[in-house]
């Protein structure tokens, strides 16, 4: 599954964490955020930073991967220029 | 037999050792790797009785490369403390001198004894670390050399590492089957010949680390404070024909300091405890640094968890150069794993699941390295050293 071209950068990376951690969305009441998302553990970190980078054709390197903690976060990453 | 596998990936200059090192786990008929035109060529040696493999180990070769570079990221490490001043002009490789004054023997690859002169070194490194312990009030504990494999298992060692993994097995209890081994085992001049089907399956490993018997210990336990605790162990790590003198034992001892708790405990502890190694490789005299690394991960996940291990900076390598070959050696490493112990066993601290990490010191390594910088001529050493060996040698002989 792909997002659509009419979705905000927030609404793309959520989807890619729900499909990298195979959940479904919970909603605008419980943010996705690594620690408190069930299975955004250490494992599913990487899981999530591999979907990001197939959603976003990039590739981050290691130093920024402590700061893709959440999706505001990563949204702030990605538009960060290059 | 020579042969060559072609890659379809040029595998970066940082990847290059790490590659290498995979080669031997390919087949057990490869000889005398090389690496050439420009990391995209491996030239290799196939053992008579494996020559029809030809093709199989060269496209396996080729798949450990893909796999390695496959969601590799290039990052370099970050070096924390650094003394490159070498303590002398020794730079003879000191194995064979150990070997020809008795200070060690080799009992077999990766196999070593030693003698007064090295016990001695490594007693004073263990009254070293002890004491670095106690700065921490961490207790002593004592753990088998035997794991349970339930363990290495909620440890994720057993699919992380399986190369280097040591099983252990016994006769089953079956009289039948211990006459038949009694009346036909020997040895054929490389390993033991018997009827496998006689073995057990495998309950326990040889222990490839301190510190996993002491999360299993805290299983299922709420920790009303953090701990620090220390053990002394033997460790073990199958690493086939990597394995190379006292460079890289198949079984080696190692000090380890453990903390348990929560995470600003644990960075806490890991900071200092970057400030005391430090401190005591100074008073070693030794020229070294301290800089982060990477676990060597088997191939399938290696480029993701080194990825994360480099990105989060969870495992710091005391390195020490070795003059004779102009490489370095890991003589230790501090390592902070996060929850993942905490969480695989269930152990909470402060209301959520603890954070844990760890200092190891490889004591032959560690001898190794001080020995190829000073030389082994003990009133070339730090003058603290040499009264604290001596002291300890007329002890001895009291």
């Amino acid at each position: 599954m792909t997002s659509s071209p009419n979705e905000s950068i927030e609404q793309r990376i959520a989807g890619a964490v729900m499909r990298a951690l195979k959940i479904a969305d919970p909603g605008s009441s419980t943010p996705l955020r690594m620690g408190s998302t069930p299975g955004w553990d250490s494992m599913g970190h990487m899981m999530v930073v591999m979907e990001l980078e197939k959603e976003f054709n990039t590739r981050f390197p290691p130093y920024l991967l402590p700061q893709l903690v959440d999706v505001e976060a990563i949204a702030k990453t990605l538009r960060k220029p290059a | 037999m020579n042969a060559q596998a072609d890659l379809n990936t040029t595998v970066p200059v940082e990847l290059i050792d790490e590659f290498l090192k995979r080669i031997p786990y390919v087949s057990e008929g490869i000889t005398n790797v090389r690496l050439l035109d420009g990391a995209q060529r491996v030239m290799f040696d196939l053992r008579p009785g494996f020559e029809n493999q030809r093709d199989l180990v060269a496209s396996r070769i080729s798949e450990i490369a893909d796999k390695l570079c496959l969601n590799y990221r290039p990052g370099s490490s970050r070096v924390l403390v650094k003394r490159e001043a070498l303590p002398g002009s020794y730079r003879q490789d000191p194995h064979a001198e150990l070997q020809q004054r008795g200070d060690i023997i080799a009992f077999g690859r990766g196999r070593y004894g030693f003698g007064p002169k090295l016990v001695r070194l490594i007693e004073f490194f263990e009254q070293r670390s002890r004491e670095m312990a106690a700065s921490f009030q961490a207790d002593p504990y004592n753990f088998p050399a035997l794991i349970g494999a339930d363990v290495l298992d909620t440890c994720r060692y057993l699919k992380n590492f399986p190369a280097s993994l040591n099983l252990v097995s016994h006769l089953r209890e079956d009289h039948s089957v211990l006459q038949e081994f009694s009346q036909s085992v020997r040895w054929d001049g490389e390993q033991l010949a018997y009827d496998r089907n006689g073995a057990s399956g495998v309950e326990c490993l040889l222990s490839p680390s301190v510190c996993f018997h002491w999360y299993r210990w805290l299983r299922d336990v709420e920790l009303k404070e953090p701990r620090a605790i220390t053990a002394l162990g033997k460790c073990f790590r199958y690493e086939s024909s990597n394995l190379t003198g006292l460079e890289r034992l198949w079984d080696f001892t190692m000090r380890e300091i453990v903390f348990v708790g929560p995470a600003e405990y644990v960075l806490a502890s890991r900071d200092r405890l970057v400030d005391l190694s430090a401190r005591f490789l100074d008073e070693l005299g030794m020229a070294y640094e301290i800089s982060t690394a990477t676990d060597p991960f088997f191939v399938d996940s290696y480029a993701v968890q080194a990825a994360y291990q480099q990105g989060f900076e969870l495992k710091f390598e005391l390195l020490a150069p070795l003059p004779y070959s102009g490489k370095k050696l890991a003589v230790g490493s501090i390592n902070y794993h996060q929850d993942f112990f905490g969480r695989s066993f269930a152990i909470q601290a402060a209301g959520a699941p603890a954070h844990t990490g760890c200092l190891g010191f490889g004591y032959e390594r560690l001898a190794l390295a001080f020995l190829a910088q000073h030389g082994l001529d003990q009133k070339q050493w730090p003058a603290a050293l040499d009264a604290a060996i001596t002291a300890s040698a007329a002890h001895d002989k009291a």
